[in-house]
């Protein structure tokens, strides 16, 4: 297992230093400590999600990236530490009333409704909102100019699309909530190399239009393309923080990857 | 065509109780043993509230609503919630199932207990046969509570939600959802919907401690027949049962009606496994 202290301090971008950008970050995760049941797997992470940027939570398999988002959606137990969201502290808050409180929340593995239609799994979406059905249905409007792919298919029951507009399904059901922070858990995965560069085109058209993301990949390059600030987890510690600019060098951050105990000769 | 005509009010109970399973199962993903039960325990209260108490019947449909949808939610509360796993709730439903008709045989014991019609008790002559207004008013009954949760489910949000509900629970949370407020919501929705039945039932079926083992195991039939999960199935399956039971019954002898209907059940069930309307459920694993 690789230890956190390996990763050069000087690469560590200090919290003091991101949280000097602006004033209120959208989401700010302090010290936290989550797991499942009386099981801790992340220890001590903190990260800022802000307005208009892409936080990318990059890490290996098993590092603790899907657990600490499941923690800051109320899913997963939150040990210690706190999660603010827009200035609302979320302790105590149930995983549903958190999506209504502007979370919105793309779960692994594309995980939409697949008995529904791609129009009922939108309009479910939206049911945070709590407005009409027919005021959801003018939203869908908005849905279908980001992923066109989808226009047309609105009859079609989820589980007949393809795996890239499952995802994208997946995102627009998200985003007909409303949300201000968007929480993608590995977006790319298990998808061609061309629907990733659709779904990542989508994340910055996302960004620009202001809503915070947090970002979590296994898929470094095309994660560092749309991001703003890296965390990079490992063994459910932060062990690198700090704005792109700031890391050098991606051949880095795959080391945290693959860590350094690898055993073979360099 | 009078046998055609208790069939189907036989089958419309049938499938009622077959409704009742329906509305809870697709919104918590559980069987309820017990909603059969809790329909007779509103004919038990149709009972104590028209004969013993003689309250006016709006009173008497209310306390009956009342009474076990407050059963129904708490069957939620302590053999639903408290449990994870689905064997566990095979065994903790049918508990409490076993403790509504030991409960109702205490109360009221194991005598039948007619319950009185509030309408018109004159037997009509129609499409020559002879029929009880109550027996109408069941049949109309069912197909009108059917059509409305396919109404529901399908038209509307909240419908929308059970279904997202029923289908992935976590996902439904993780849209805004409150789960546990859905699947307590239709509990006590099943609930009030089984006392509202009580004062048509009872008339029919007297009022008696073994109608709710009866009643499951006839429910379910219509339910496996009809496909689990789909309301115009329940309709069909319940009404296909009563009317297998009411003319097996007239043409081979009481002793055969029962074994018929598993008969069909088996012919569906190996013919169409999901039911005739039903749809294969995945499970992930």
């Amino acid at each position: 297992m690789t230890d956190p202290g390996t990763v050069p301090a000087a690469r560590r971008a200090p919290d003091a230093a991101v949280a000097s950008e602006s004033p209120v970050p959208l989401l700010s995760v302090r010290d936290l400590v989550a797991g499942y049941g009386d099981l801790r797997v992340v220890w001590d992470a903190s990260f800022d999600v802000r307005h208009g940027q892409v936080t990318a939570l990059l890490g290996r398999n098993g590092a603790g990236k899907t657990t600490t988002l499941r923690a800051i959606a109320g899913l997963n137990k939150l040990h210690s530490g706190s999660v603010t969201l827009n200035g609302q502290d979320l302790a105590g808050v149930p995983p549903h009333r958190r999506i209504r409180a502007g979370l919105g929340m793309v779960q692994e593995n594309k995980r939409v409704f697949k008995r529904r239609t791609v129009e009922a799994n939108l309009l479910l979406g939206g049911y945070s909102r709590r407005v009409r059905r027919r005021k959801l249905k003018d939203s869908l409007e908005e849905i279908y100019e980001l992923f066109p792919a989808l226009r047309g298919r609105a009859g079609t029951p989820a589980g007949q699309l393809s795996g890239g507009q499952q995802q994208m399904l997946a995102i627009g059901q998200a985003l007909m909530g409303k949300p201000k922070l968007l929480m993608l858990d590995e977006p790319s995965a298990g998808l061609a190399p061309a629907i990733v560069g659709e779904v990542m085109n989508s994340v910055m058209t996302l960004k620009a239009s202001g809503l915070g993301i947090l970002l979590v990949e296994q898929a470094v390059e095309a994660a560092v393309g749309v991001a703003d600030q890296i965390t990079v987890l490992d063994v459910g510690r932060v062990v690198m923080s700090g704005p792109v600019g700031s890391i050098p060098d991606l051949e880095i951050i795959k080391d945290a990857y693959f860590g350094r105990g690898r055993g073979r000769p360099e | 065509m009078s046998t055609v005509w208790g069939g189907l009010a036989l089958g419309a109970i049938y499938a009622l109780v077959a409704l009742g399973y329906n509305i809870v199962f697709v919104s918590s993903n559980v069987f309820n043993f017990a909603q059969a039960q809790l329909l007779m325990l509103g004919t038990f209260i149709a009972f104590w509230g028209s004969v013993t108490l003689k309250l006016p019947t709006v009173v008497v449909f209310l306390l009956c609503a009342v009474v076990v949808g407050v059963v129904a939610v708490v069957e939620e509360r302590t053999a639903i919630r408290l449990v994870r796993g689905t064997e566990g709730l095979l065994v903790t439903t049918v508990g409490f199932a076993t403790l509504l008709d030991g409960l109702t045989q205490v109360i009221w014991g194991g005598q039948p207990l007619q319950v009185p019609f509030f309408g018109p008790s004159k037997v009509l002559d129609l499409l020559s046969g002879n029929v009880f207004p109550v027996e109408l008013v069941l049949i109309g009954v069912a197909v009108v509570l059917a059509l409305g949760f396919v109404a529901i489910t399908r038209g509307s949000m909240l419908g929308i939600a059970l279904l997202a509900v029923s289908e992935d629970r976590e996902a439904a949370l993780m849209r805004g959802i409150n789960v546990r407020a859905v699947a307590i919501g239709a509990f006590a929705a099943a609930g009030v919907v089984a006392g509202l039945l009580g004062p048509l039932i009872g008339p029919k079926t007297f009022a008696v401690a073994t109608l709710g083992s009866s009643l499951a195991l006839k429910g379910f039939v219509a339910m496996a027949i009809g496909g689990f999960g789909s309301a115009p199935g329940a309709l069909i399956g319940g009404f296909a049962v009563g009317l297998i039971e009411s003319e097996s019954g007239r043409y081979l002898g009481e002793s055969y009606s029962t074994l018929m209907i598993f008969l069909a059940l088996l012919l569906v069930l190996l013919l169409a496994p999901n039911g005739l309307f039903g749809h294969a459920r995945e499970r992930t694993v």
